[in-house]
């Protein structure tokens, strides 16, 4: 994301010159590869990663993290920078540079994840943490050289992450919790983004718009991926990602743990406090750790609240989309922005993202089944994770505290998550409240 | 050492043209950061005995994710009022917010 996206004229040769085309292709071979694999039995195209939880029983020690899986991690260094080499081939880059510095930019981002996904740390501090603090620790230190330049890609990985993420957007999802699910999930959620919008832009006067937006869409949907969608849809600065994610990071670990103790400590009824939590803590993990320390019923309702929110960043990234071209970058004094000129400025990969979710939810789940698509699932979660790391390294690497420095802006992104989260903690209870207390409608039976 | 003093000076100089919105955020900042590296060493909630985590950031991130989140639900018995009031609901936000920034 070093450079705002700019409107150009749609030609056909863009499908194979844009990297907007590139992250769709991309998305969608690394799908159906997957999907092939899976239906026909013959390979599992999977992504390996350090052993999650290492430091503790069946891998305590540092190196066991990566036991049995160096092949694994040879053969996704290879295939990623493989498929990635092709795009940047057909769109005129420098593959042979690109050869040097991707395994470099692999390694640094396998050491991050390696620290990720320690025993202790998993649980608070993921890997977007380690990526952006491992890169920017480089770039601010020892400065990031040249020759590993041509492998930082911020905007290609995070586009064909983003594709990714939209099988994993089932709209079946949506139905979970009936109509209490619906009114605390997507009743608040908009309600949220527009208040904080109003906040940033009207009352803080924030410079950065594309902030205002990131942070509020992390704060009300559901933090690092509704952060990565907003901040693509709206064209954002790296800088602008970064403080979102940092923020939401912060919180996340405060909520998560506060908000159990807080509930228990009132009282408060086990079903509220759930959907309370699955309203407002930002990471889904971190909502279903939250829950589980409430109790049965309460994981089960803040899973439930929590997965609807998942469903809908593929909604608001496409409204943040259509908004951003039609009323933000629209000139003041000019006509109104004709559907060519929508066209032209439109993220394309969006429409990659939203065609994934739409295919999985209407094609592969009904007709496949639901344990079938979530298997796919676990095996495409790999990639888009990979991918979603190599950005977050790039963007740590390409960063300097100076020009972040001055986007502080006198802590004003700090203080509209404060009263933005603030408002939605409020507003979240006060549905919640009125949804399950049994005051209007009846309380939910669930079974766990 | 005059380096050192250099930047004291600076910082000083720094710290004084601030105003005290930024003071008060700066200030609430390093409490937040404070707490939170707190919380994470303590562990309160003895929270590092569960599988999942702030880490997951999307539901299929979350270790068993087929279970967690596909267990019993209510479902809807109407699923043409479920759908009708989900698009209505956002297309009357999408209009106000449109409508509000047209109005600045």
């Amino acid at each position: 994301m070093s450079d705002r996206v700019t409107a150009s004229k749609f030609q056909w040769s863009d499908l194979v010159k844009k990297e907007d085309w590139w992250a769709i292709w991309l998305g969608f071979f690394i799908i159906i590869a997957t999907l092939i694999g899976k239906l026909s039995g013959a390979y599992t195209l999977k992504a390996a990663k350090p052993h999650k939880g290492w430091g503790t029983g069946d891998y305590p020690t540092l190196f066991s993290a990566y036991s049995g899986i160096l092949p694994k991690l040879l053969f996704l260094l290879v295939f990623l920078g493989v498929i990635f080499a092709i795009g940047i081939k057909v769109m005129g880059g420098n593959v042979p540079k690109f050869a040097r510095a991707f395994p470099v930019l692999f390694i640094l981002t396998t050491i991050a994840y390696t620290f990720a996904n320690h025993y202790i740390i998993k649980n608070y501090l993921g890997y977007a943490f380690w990526c952006l603090g491992i890169g920017l620790l480089i770039s601010n230190t020892i400065k990031t050289p040249e020759w590993l330049k041509p492998a930082i890609k911020t905007e290609y990985y995070i586009k064909t992450g983003l594709v990714l993420l939209g099988a994993e957007i089932l709209f079946s999802n949506i139905v979970k919790f009936g109509m209490y699910g619906l009114g605390i999930a997507w009743g608040v959620t908009p309600i949220v983004v527009i208040f904080m919008w109003l906040f940033g832009t009207r009352v803080l006067k924030m410079v950065s718009k594309p902030m205002v937006m990131i942070i509020a869409t992390a704060t009300s949907v559901c933090g690092v991926s509704a952060a990565i969608a907003a901040a693509a849809a709206c064209k954002a600065k790296k800088e602008d990602l970064t403080f979102a994610i940092g923020l939401t990071l912060i919180f996340t670990v405060l909520m998560m743990v506060t908000m159990p103790i807080f509930v228990k400590a009132v009282g408060m009824d086990e079903m509220i406090g759930g959907a309370w939590m699955g309203g407002t803590i930002d990471a889904t993990g971190a909502v279903v750790l939250a829950g589980e320390v409430l109790g049965p019923i309460g994981a089960q309702v803040a899973a439930m609240v929590k997965m609807i929110q998942n469903v809908l960043i593929g909604v608001i990234a496409f409204a943040i989309a259509v908004f951003w071209v039609t009323r933000v970058e629209r000139d003041k004094d000019g006509p109104a922005v004709s559907a060519s000129e929508i066209w032209h400025r439109f993220p394309k990969f969006i429409l990659g993202f939203l065609a994934a979710s739409v295919v999985f939810s209407f094609l592969v789940e009904p007709s496949l089944g639901t344990d079938v698509t979530k298997s796919i699932l676990s095996l495409t979660k790999g990639f888009r994770g990979w991918c979603f790391a190599l950005a977050f390294m790039s963007i740590g690497l390409e960063s300097n505290f100076k020009e972040m420095a001055q986007l502080v802006q006198g802590g004003k992104p700090l203080m509209l998550y404060i009263v933005g989260q603030s408002f939605n903690l409020a507003l979240t209870l006060l549905v919640a409240w009125l949804l399950l207390s049994g005051i209007i409608f009846p309380v939910p039976q669930l079974t766990v | 050492m005059k380096d050192i003093c250099k930047q004291k000076k600076s910082l000083r100089h720094y710290w004084k043209n601030y105003d005290w919105f930024a003071k008060f955020n700066l200030g609430l900042f390093v409490v937040i950061l404070v707490v939170t590296i707190y919380l994470i060493i303590r562990d309160p909630g003895n929270l590092s005995n569960q599988p999942y985590g702030a880490g997951d950031y999307y539901y299929t991130d979350v270790e068993g994710f087929e279970k967690v989140f596909f267990g019993k639900g209510l479902g809807t018995n109407y699923p043409i009022l479920f759908f009708s009031l989900f698009i209505s609901w956002g297309l009357i936000c999408w209009y106000f917010l449109k409508w509000i920034e047209k109005k600045k």
